[in-house]
């Protein structure tokens, strides 16, 4: 009888497995920068109630929510060869649509799905900026987008980041359905590598491993992200204790007339510091 | 020169101020005094167009402003006129002292890193915090805060500077060193005009070319410090006067 478990297939499946991790990359990435560029687009329709604009977004983020991904997939997949004979037959123009990479399918499926999820982050975090900064930026005189890029987006990024880093986590391990496209992944190179030798169980303990591992790594790197962001808040109060405060008050006002304590003339000598 | 004429806002219907009409030349220190609630921070940012009149007009110097249209290009030019100093300081948390005080020179002025921080670094010594120019505003005191407030404000280098009750969020012992970075900044640059909101009445006093009072509805009356605290003559003003003083004795 053959062994129930090979471990050490477990671990040399892993190199073999990992050259589809490219894909896997590509999806996660592209999906990830798309969602969070039409994320916030729906994000600041939706905050300044743009009229018609406003509308057709919830019912997209709504439709987006409500439905599996794995049906999105489905959709994309069958979908965007719709549209392209569609364009072919009005426009008189002559696209392949079996030339079009499988990957595009699922780049569009995921990276809708993932802008749905990421504008209601977005918009959470950037109403919950402080509108004294903002306030403080449009008084020094900047434009909108001046304040969006300076003030509101830094601050926002903060709130965010949490949110938007466990979406990237759940991206990159959702990924594993785009086999469903004919996209080899991780996941389908697995399926392939187990169709040949038919150990299912060490290729996909082998891709749990991966994936795990990957998770790990993302968190790091999402947990010193944080710290660098956060840095101004981790830093220690330091108020300059009264004492201080009453010598430097004293050297600007309190000296030439009143404060027989003060030791410093300098501010009756140099007022105007200003 | 700031021109206000027949100026009026209002929220949700109800109305802040109607009609109202005030000139400040160049160079005055403006104290704007009344109870709360009477619409004075609401004038002080409609000159800086914060929030934006329903109807009249503001000038200030080549700027006009006539309510309650304008495009965002203008609203940012006639904000580039004033500068504004705000209760709770509003301060960019994300940002060092030197931070905050050269954001709107880079962004705004588009000046050099190097230029903005020259600017900068004399701004916040001049408001004594050289010592705190790496800090974050979460490390300062209130006091503090409004200093960089201050800084962050002049070195914008506006025409007009606006105090919106600059102490108001302080500690009784942090007000001091406020109100005497603020009588610096009057007494050195004679071409600044200065509208302050305070409840520090004697500080007002002080430091005042001319004093404003309002109540709900608009301005009461206006005069010289000398005139409005010794010899006023509505009787409205003669009530807050005198409320203020029992405060003040109470406290």
């Amino acid at each position: 009888m053959p062994k129930l478990i090979d471990f050490p297939l477990i671990f040399t499946n892993i190199p073999r497995l990992l050259k589809a991790l490219p894909v896997t990359l590509e999806i996660t990435f592209f999906a990830m920068i798309f969602g969070l560029i039409l994320g916030l687009l729906l994000a600041v329709i939706k905050i300044n109630k743009i009229p018609v604009l406003s509308q057709v977004s919830a019912v997209f983020v709504s439709f987006i929510r409500g439905t599996p991904l794995l049906v999105q997939l489905y959709i994309s997949y069958y979908a965007v060869p719709i549209l392209l004979k569609y364009i072919n037959y009005y426009n008189h123009t002559n696209f392949n649509v079996n030339a079009v990479p499988a990957l595009l399918f699922v780049l569009i499926a995921f990276s809708l799905n993932e802008a749905a999820y990421n504008s209601e982050n977005i918009r959470a975090a950037l109403l919950s900026v402080d509108r004294g900064e903002i306030e403080a930026a449009q008084s020094l005189g900047m434009t909108k987008w001046q304040v969006l890029k300076r003030v509101t987006i830094p601050n926002a990024t903060v709130v965010a980041l949490p949110t938007l880093g466990n979406a990237f986590i759940g991206l990159m391990k959702n990924t594993s359905l785009a086999f469903v496209a004919s996209v080899v992944d991780m996941t389908a190179q697995g399926q392939i590598l187990a169709g040949s030798n038919y150990r299912y169980f060490e290729v996909y303990l082998s891709l749990a491993i991966i994936y795990w591992i990957m998770t790990i790594i993302t968190e790091q790197i999402l947990k010193l992200l944080e710290k660098r962001l956060t840095i101004f808040q981790k830093a220690t109060q330091v108020v300059a204790p009264a004492s201080t405060r009453r010598f430097w008050f004293s050297q600007r006002l309190e000296a030439p007339v009143h404060d027989q304590h003060s030791t410093s003339h300098e501010a009756v000598q140099s007022p105007n510091r200003i | 020169m700031i021109n206000i004429q027949h100026l009026t806002k209002q929220f949700n219907h109800q109305t802040v101020f109607e009609d109202l009409n005030l000139q400040i030349d160049t160079g005055e220190v403006v104290g704007i005094i009344g109870p709360s609630g009477a619409g004075k921070s609401t004038l002080l940012r409609c000159l800086n167009l914060l929030e934006t009149p329903d109807a009249g007009s503001i000038q200030i110097n080549d700027q006009k402003f006539v309510a309650p249209k304008i495009s965002d290009r203008d609203k940012i030019k006639f904000r580039q006129e004033t500068s504004m100093v705000f209760q709770q300081f509003n301060l960019f948390r994300q940002k060092t002292v030197l931070g905050n005080v050269t954001e709107g020179l880079i962004t705004v002025q588009k000046r050099s890193k190097a230029e903005a921080e020259t600017i900068a670094r004399a701004q916040i010594e001049a408001v004594g915090l050289t010592d705190r120019i790496d800090y974050y505003p979460q490390q300062l005191s209130g006091g503090q805060k409004q200093r960089v407030g201050i800084a962050r404000s002049l070195a914008m280098q506006p025409n007009i500077l606006l105090l919106d009750e600059p102490t108001s969020a302080l500690d009784t012992e942090l007000v001091d060193e406020v109100l005497t970075t603020i009588q610096q900044v009057v007494e050195t640059q004679k071409n600044l005009t200065v509208i302050i909101i305070s409840h520090e009445l004697s500080f007002i006093r002080d430091v005042a070319t001319r004093i404003v009072v309002f109540d709900v509805g608009g301005i009461v009356e206006q005069g010289t410090p000398t005139e409005i605290f010794t010899t006023p003559k509505k009787e409205r003003t003669k009530q807050f006067l005198q409320r203020y003083q029992r405060q003040a004795l109470t406290s």
